[in-house]
């Protein structure tokens, strides 16, 4: 069996540019609102006056997030029409042709992948650009990222690398569907969870 | 596929692109592929901006014919004109412009909509100074205060390390820099990464929490806007007190520092250390003083000054947007000063500080398109032009005029090109538009674009330029100047599209000029002239044009293995090597400004001096909320507004700390008026913790749309912006605002 493919996020040095949202979306063509990869901005914390001085006591940080090809995928159990597949690389994948766009998959995957194309009216979302990796060549969003903060390869691979992690605030706990996802934390990732930061640009994403 | 360079807007960045086009169109943008990314030559990613230009390239709104305008200008009422007729009609106003008033009254503005050579304002340029030339400018609405500022200091703009040098840095304070957003040449947000994975410590010191403040700070330091000098007067009394200052240097290299290196006829005067200790105005510049102004706690301004002066070497990077402001020049000879004083001058890992242009390995050029020479010696600063347009004819050195005594003349005939400027970019949009509205001020408007811009709506003729997919291009490395980028014709121009070459040629030809402005070259040719031209400054390997093309790199690099550093020599020998400064050293007293006799605006020590408008002045009572326009990731300033996917990405918005919206009742999303004296403005609401209370920031460049009552629809934040200028540099100032902000009644 193939070994099972992820993404790895740097998310202490992601500055949320979304050059890697743009690359996906025009390589494939998105139209608007579609949003194979989404960069969530999280932020909490406030302000306190010291004297004459506002000092910020804020966390915030960045999560860009594809579709994670979770080792248990919601989508594809939640799928009445059976085109949501898992296949022996580890990717989940759609069948456009099979997909009845009831949306279900979108609700049940609790990291926004399923992307809803109102024009053919089916789901789309993340195919890990296998057209790219069949030229031996990375997903168009990992080549993208001027911060060089993106990267793919085995996830069991990825998973040994120093400090890295799929649980961080304020996704859910990686043990709902066993993405195939490695963050590594953003320094303040802990103080934001202590303030309960919540997505900060939800109308982008 | 084709490789090139990314269309170059002036963003800040110089990026390679893959462009695929089926069918005469683009339909695929893609970034560098190259196998190798090593720092020294890393791979040259693109941006958001840059990704999305299948968008704009493509759009629905390209202008296709040349217009004349047919109802009142600035109504935007348009009727489709051949060639023929528009080329004539633009040679004829030139001639009787010319013959009017002389040549003097014709101005091309500053603008950087385009930057390739043949496309863009240069070949106007060339056209003119053939033509008997015309007004010019200097300087500009990027950095007037930073390039006027900082040889005031060091005699030179070439302050600079090359980047591969920040990776010796131990401490890098981004003051007001945001490297994420605006790149300042592409990957500097890499380096300051790979700085930090050696070990530097990064502080961001900004009003605003950026994207890079998230990215690369350690820490972020949160400043009102326009205190800046006042945080560095109060770091240096820290230094002084605690004996933290480089003494050995500021003895050998340094003037003024203190009342034993004053410089001769200013015996006696106020040294940098009587400012900063108090001993002539009474007041020590103390952190606790400087609390109260820029609202950092005193401790912090300490704890950053003995950081930065003990953790050598230090880099402080001064961003450009606080020297937009009302007395730009002092945070930036401030910032170079603080250098001077802790010993980071000409040693790698440290930075001079200032605008930081770079010397070794082919500084950039921006342009080496030949322009000729313009007969018409006198020049404006570029943010004067509406004062230029009112009362020209008596303009002179007090109004910042250089090669003429007076004007003699009113600017007449303005020819933007590849400009936004007349009315999206300056400052106080509502008053250039009843400046441009009236046909008796200036007499001929003529405007070369891809779109129909808020400025070419007061076009009196309008004229359909291409894009740089569209003709032959060349660039090279944003500021830091390591590669020149091919950008070969792509695709064929829209409709009757031309590039502004090929517009200027046909001016040129019913001006008798054609074979002098051409020289028997189209644009192809031109590129091979300019890439010979590169050759001989700074890229002696550079292919000539057909290898360049037949290659399809798209890019030749000067890999920067040794990176140089700026003023090593006069470091290590300063008799040998003085500084091209009156005194030969680093001026910290400039005599030169102290000649000038305005110490309360133009000191002759860098001071922090309370802006025209600020929270601590009477306007703050009807105008409480500072206003900042950013950089943004959506546009480049004007370019690339209606892109469906950068509004998608970054939306267009109010910029709000809670602490300020809710006591206004103005909640997230919600459509907000922000207003001053100068205007009025509309845009939604996003309350954040990212940006400091008291002050708002509506990032720059969105397109001028005023509804019947005169409130911009589409939130330029120029219709409150102030077109005053700054005392030394004649500058814009276009930060400084004072404002405020409720809820948009509803409708």
């Amino acid at each position: 069996m193939a070994e099972e493919l992820g993404f790895l996020v740097d998310s202490a040095s992601c500055s949320g540019c979304k050059a890697c949202q743009a690359a996906c979306k025009d390589k494939h063509d998105l139209g608007p609102g579609i949003l194979w990869r989404r960069v969530y901005e999280v932020c909490g914390g406030g302000w306190r006056r010291e004297g004459e001085a506002w000092v910020p006591d804020v966390a915030a940080y960045n999560l860009s997030l594809a579709c994670n090809h979770c080792e248990n995928p919601l989508c594809r159990d939640a799928c009445p029409s059976g085109a949501i597949r898992k296949l022996e690389d580890g990717l989940v994948l759609i069948d456009e042709d099979k997909c009845l766009g009831c949306r279900y998959c979108e609700w049940a995957c609790p990291y926004g992948a399923p992307q809803y194309d109102p024009v053919s009216r089916v789901m789309t979302k993340c195919r890990f650009c296998l057209d790219e990796l069949d030229q031996g060549l990375p997903p168009v969003c990992v080549r993208a990222c001027p911060m060089r903060a993106l990267d793919f390869g085995p996830v069991e691979e990825l998973r040994r690398r120093p400090g890295g992690t799929a649980d961080v605030h304020p996704l859910p706990p990686s043990s709902v569907t066993k993405p195939a996802v490695v963050i590594k934390p953003h320094g303040q990732a802990d103080r934001a969870k202590a303030a309960a930061a919540l997505v900060a640009n939800r109308e982008e994403v | 596929m084709v490789r090139t360079g990314c269309p170059s807007h002036n963003c800040g960045g110089r990026c390679l692109l893959r462009v695929w086009v089926r069918d005469g169109a683009i339909t695929r943008i893609d970034t560098d592929d190259r196998p190798t990314d090593d720092p020294s030559a890393p791979q040259l990613r693109a941006c958001i901006r840059g990704r999305s230009y299948r968008a704009r390239q493509n759009h629905k709104d390209r202008l296709r014919y040349p217009m004349k305008r047919v109802g009142r200008r600035g109504e935007a009422k348009f009727a489709r004109v051949s060639w023929d007729e528009a080329l004539d009609r633009v040679a004829s106003e030139i001639r009787r412009v010319r013959e009017t008033y002389g040549n003097a009254a014709v101005h091309i503005p500053y603008g950087t909509g385009s930057y390739n050579q043949t496309n863009g304002r240069w070949p106007a340029n060339r056209l003119m100074n053939l033509a008997g030339g015309s007004l010019g400018f200097y300087n500009s609405y990027s950095w007037a205060c930073i390039s006027a500022a900082t040889p005031t200091v060091y005699g030179t703009a070439v302050t600079g390390n090359q980047r591969q040098d920040w990776l010796n840095a131990r401490t890098i304070l981004m003051w007001g820099w945001n490297p994420c957003e605006m790149r300042d040449g592409t990957n500097s947000e890499y380096f300051v990464r790979l700085a930090r994975e050696r070990g530097a410590r990064v502080i961001g010191i900004d009003p605003r929490m950026t994207l890079s403040a998230v990215a690369l700070a350690d820490e972020w330091i949160p400043i009102r806007p326009g205190t800046d000098a006042a945080m560095m007067s109060a770091m240096a009394y820290v230094m002084i007190t605690e004996g933290l200052i480089d003494r050995g240097f500021i003895r050998t290299h340094c003037l003024g520092f203190d009342e034993t290196q004053m410089p001769a006829g200013a015996e006696g005067e106020e040294s940098y250390r009587d400012y900063i200790l108090g001993t002539r105005d009474g007041v020590p510049k103390t952190p606790a003083w400087a609390e109260r102004i820029t609202a950092v706690p005193a401790a912090t301004i300490a704890r950053v000054a003995r950081e930065y002066a003990s953790a050598k070497p230090g880099i402080l990077y001064q961003g450009y947007g606080m020297q937009r402001r009302a007395y730009g020049e002092q945070p930036v000879r401030a910032g170079c000063v603080l250098a001077a004083i802790t010993g980071n001058v000409g040693i790698p890992g440290g930075w001079a500080s200032g605008i930081a242009l770079q010397t070794a390995g082919g500084a950039a050029r921006w342009s080496a398109f030949p322009l000729g020479e313009n007969p018409v010696k006198a020049e404006i600063p570029s943010f004067l032009w509406t004062e230029a347009v009112l009362r020209g004819r008596d303009m002179g050195p007090a109004s910042g005029v250089r090669g003429a005594d007076r004007l003699g003349t009113d600017i007449k005939l303005l020819w933007a090109v590849a400009s936004n400027l007349l009315i999206n970019q300056h400052a106080n949009v509502n008053r250039s538009a009843r400046i441009l509205a009236d046909e008796t001020l200036v007499e001929t408007v003529i405007v070369q674009d891809n779109f129909m811009t808020p400025t070419a709506r007061f076009a009196d003729l309008v004229l359909p330029a291409c894009t740089q997919f569209e003709t032959w291009g060349l660039a090279d490395g944003w500021k830091y100047g390591e590669e020149l980028l091919l950008m070969p014709k792509i695709v064929d121009p829209p409709f009757e599209a031309r590039s502004d070459y090929a517009i200027c040629a046909g001016i040129a030809r019913r001006l008798g000029l054609e074979e002098a402005f051409t020289e028997g070259r189209d644009e192809r040719g031109w590129i091979a002239w300019v890439i010979e031209e590169y050759r001989k400054t700074g890229y002696p390997g550079v292919p000539a044009l057909d290898d360049f093309e037949a290659s399809n790199r798209g890019l030749y690099g000067l890999p920067v293995k040794d990176p140089a550093v700026a003023f090593a020599d006069f470091r290590r020998d300063p008799a040998a090597h003085p500084l091209p400064t009156p005194s030969g050293k680093i001026e910290i007293f400039s005599k030169t400004l102290f000649d000038l006799g305005r110490p309360d605006e133009i000191p002759a020590v860098p001071k922090y001096i309370r802006e025209w408008e600020s929270p601590f002045g009477p306007e703050a009572e009807r105008y409480p909320l500072q206003a900042v326009g950013p950089h943004t990731l959506a546009r480049v300033h004007s370019t690339l507004e209606g892109v469906a996917m950068l509004e998608e990405a970054f939306p267009h918005r109010l910029f709000i700390n809670p602490r300020d919206a809710e006591p206004r009742g103005i909640g997230d999303g919600a459509m907000v008026k922000v207003w001053n004296d100068r205007g009025a403005i509309l845009v939604r609401a996003r309350l954040t913790e990212r940006i400091m209370p008291g002050v708002v920031a509506v990032p720059q460049g969105t397109w001028w749309t005023p509804g019947p009552d005169g409130v911009d629809r589409r939130g330029n934040i120029n219709v409150l912006s102030s077109e005053r200028w700054t005392p030394y540099a004649f500058g814009n100032a276009q930060h400084t605002i004072m404002v405020q902000a409720a809820p948009a009644a509803r409708r």
